[in-house]
């Protein structure tokens, strides 16, 4: 039990890393359009976010509400600012 | 539209509750320089905005702000949980209590309800991109007093994140500023008001 929150923990911030990182390129972006740089790290990191956001899902349930489901799954918590007794 | 993620921006996990950090905290969800004003300035000014790349930045950026918006509620819910009324009535968070128990509401620190008074949408670029610079300056100065008031490691580690965004954010609208000014007459950037101005 301890060791499932602690991996799904560590998938959530690594998803929380590439959507960041996603998102400032976003921002850059929209600024500096021409910035192959800038383009790059928002694909790369865009594929990654990805990945990543699946791997989550197919373990933890959906971060969105899902394009098909054989259960109803999205509403089931903890929502993202629920956390337990212990603060965990 | 929007479509909703289920996850924090950056994550929030306050192990002790505090309802006096709660008290100040909440200034930065309804209060004159918080998230939920923040994120209504962008997403309104956006529409009267004549360039496409001032659109894409206060899209985005407001967009963000609603994230942000939903951190501040996630460290005031995890700051009041669990209290006793002994807790509340003498960390003085009796008087939001009253009103609210521990549910969310946009308010200042000083109780003033959040009011659309705090922000502009005034429909002329230059004035517009102003008031978003100083927004996310006077922003950064509410994190800085919090980070003076709080002492405990697991809320200043979200507030120093949101910190650092509006800096970023204050660069990106810096960028919008001249993105607006190359395509104004650089003789006269208030010749007329390309939000409404036939030229």
């Amino acid at each position: 039990m301890y060791i499932d929150r602690r991996n799904k923990e560590r998938a959530l911030r690594q998803l929380q890393i590439y959507s960041f990182m996603v998102y400032d390129t976003l921002l850059y972006l929209d600024a500096y359009p021409d910035s192959a740089e800038a383009l790059n790290a928002y694909n790369k990191y865009k594929a990654l976010e990805a990945k990543a956001k699946a791997e989550y899902e197919s373990k933890y349930g959906p971060l969105t509400a899902p394009q098909s489901a054989k259960l109803w799954e999205w509403t089931n918590g903890p929502w993202p600012w629920q956390i337990d007794k212990e603060g965990k | 539209m929007w479509q909703y993620e289920k996850k924090l921006q950056y994550p929030v996990k306050i192990k002790n509750p505090n309802p006096k950090y709660a008290n100040i905290i909440v200034s930065q969800l309804g209060g004159p320089d918080g998230e939920i004003g923040a994120s209504l300035r962008y997403l309104t000014q956006r529409i009267a905005m004549p360039y496409d790349k001032v659109v894409g930045i206060l899209t985005d950026v407001g967009t963000e702000e609603l994230a942000h918006f939903e951190m501040i509620s996630a460290i005031l819910y995890q700051l009041t949980r669990n209290l006793s009324y002994d807790e509340i009535k003498k960390s003085g968070f009796d008087t939001y209590f009253v009103d609210h128990t521990t549910g969310i509401y946009p308010v200042a620190a000083s109780g003033f309800p959040y009011s659309a008074s705090q922000f502009q949408s005034k429909g002329d670029v230059l004035t517009d991109l102003n008031e978003d610079l100083a927004a996310e300056q006077k922003a950064r100065t509410t994190y800085d007093n919090i980070l003076r008031l709080v002492d405990d490691p697991d809320v200043c580690d979200a507030i120093k994140f949101l910190r650092a965004r509006e800096i970023v954010h204050y660069q990106r609208f810096c960028d919008a500023l001249r993105i607006a000014q190359d395509q104004m007459d650089s003789k006269n950037f208030y010749g007329y008001n390309p939000s409404f101005d036939k030229k």
